[in-house]
């Protein structure tokens, strides 16, 4: 066997224990320790019967009416890459990040951001909170 | 020495490139240039490695190697390199948009198993490499096992996790309340974009039912593993696994098309084939034998 030939199989050995290390420490930790050696905990906390509060982009047609913004409206962004992203940022940031998902859809003469509070299970809206609106 | 069988991996090869093309190769990664630095949060691994954000010419670049390098990897011309640059600029490309606001876990396998295939000799059979007639290399015992097994077991280790977390998190109120439920209800009316939203809530009003789903989501998650052991679980778990992701993207809403594609990798292709081309061979042999015809009264 060349000696290319060990070193590639030395690579293979090394990405598995890179691979088991990251995971293994997720695992034992109880940390999602980092993609692509992801522990896969999404679903896993469940939901109980308190409110959801979520962040939620609708869009401002002409005629005033609001219409929720779909992932086709965001590429290449997508609707959780947008709403995490916009809970993390500053109100400045959320400004500019609306600006960006306007320029994406000219159809709009607004867009709105609102903090929502839904019945658990998403049948009723309690209440919904004005964050951030940006306009033409 | 003896003669090893390299054809499994080959065709395992074919399958795994053919789709990371269909799917990923005809995807715009320029796009991610042009969407504002505000959403940009590199992940741990763009971190540690001083991923910048990037530039529209330099994306377009490594989209166009990362194409090339699929469609070689597909047909096997000069696939050791082409399967090495293909895992590589794969790897960087399909990581990118975790950097966006969030982090979709749908083809983190999927990027883990292209490392391991670029660095396997998956080109030794089933390629153009093969059929220009180079000598059968001499290689190691388990050189055309290895990728197969440890896929396998990427898979058993990724859907164990998955139920391990919801027993680790909920216990079994994950499955005797009515958690799913709820979640189902909110997923398909408020958070994501499922197929189809009404069968998701229809289901998410029917508590028993999602308990049943629960239940079988965590059984097949933990049990997953036994596919590595077990020739019987092997036939039934990873074709359970992918009808369970199927109806996540038609009830929830995230697709997770990379790891149903990579459960190809459990399927015995030389025999599926050789059964295959039996079949059609005792159909074509049929066919093509002369007819003969009785005459009444002879």
């Amino acid at each position: 066997m060349s000696i290319l030939e060990k070193l590639r199989l030395l690579a293979v050995a090394l990405l598995c224990l890179a691979y088991a290390a990251v995971f293994g420490y997720g695992l034992a930790t109880d940390r999602d320790a980092g993609w692509p050696a992801s522990t896969y905990p999404m679903f896993s906390e469940g939901r109980t019967h308190d409110p959801l509060k979520a962040y939620r982009v609708f869009g401002v047609s002409n005629r005033q009416s609001e219409e929720r913004i779909y992932t086709k409206d965001l590429r290449p962004l997508d609707g959780l890459r947008l709403l995490d992203g916009l809970t993390r940022m500053t109100h400045h940031d959320q400004v500019r990040a609306l600006s960006f998902v306007l320029s994406l859809n000219p159809r709009f003469s607004a867009v709105r951001l609102y903090e929502e509070t839904w019945q658990a299970g998403g049948e009723k809206l309690l209440g919904r909170e004005l964050i951030a609106e940006v306009s033409r | 020495m003896k003669r090893l069988d390299a054809s499994k991996l080959g065709v395992c090869r074919i399958l795994m490139f053919g789709f990371a093309l269909l799917y990923y190769g005809t995807q715009d990664f320029t796009q991610w240039a042009h969407v504002p630095p505000v959403f940009w949060r590199p992940i741990a691994i763009a971190r540690l490695l001083h991923v910048q954000y990037p530039s529209s010419a330099s994306l377009l670049i490594v989209q166009w190697i990362f194409r090339a390098a699929l469609l070689l990897s597909c047909v096997g011309l000069y696939t050791r390199a082409a399967i090495f640059v293909a895992g590589i600029s794969g790897a960087y490309l399909i990581a990118l948009p975790n950097n966006y606001g969030n982090v979709h876990r749908i083809d983190a396998a999927f990027v883990v198993a292209l490392l391991f295939m670029a660095l396997s000799r998956s080109g030794d059979a089933w390629s153009l490499d093969a059929r220009i007639g180079k000598r059968a290399p001499v290689v190691w015992k388990f050189e055309y096992a290895w990728p197969v097994m440890l896929i396998r077991s990427l898979l058993a280790v990724v859907f164990f996790a998955a139920g391990f977390a919801k027993l680790r998190h909920r216990g079994l109120d994950w499955i005797t309340t009515d958690s799913l439920a709820i979640l189902l209800g909110e997923q398909s009316r408020l958070l994501e974009e499922p197929l189809f939203p009404a069968a998701g809530a229809w289901v998410a009003g029917h508590a028993r039912l999602c308990s049943i789903l629960a239940g079988m989501t965590v059984l097949l998650e933990i049990s997953y593993p036994l596919a590595l052991i077990s020739k019987t679980a092997r036939k039934i778990i990873p074709a359970g696994a992918v009808a369970m992701l199927i109806s996540i993207r038609v009830l929830q809403g995230p697709a997770f098309l990379p790891l149903m594609a990579l459960q190809l990798f459990w399927v015995d292709w030389p025999w599926l084939i050789e059964w295959i081309s039996s079949q059609w061979r005792v159909r074509h042999a049929g066919r093509s034998l002369p007819r003969t015809s009785t005459v009444p009264g002879m």
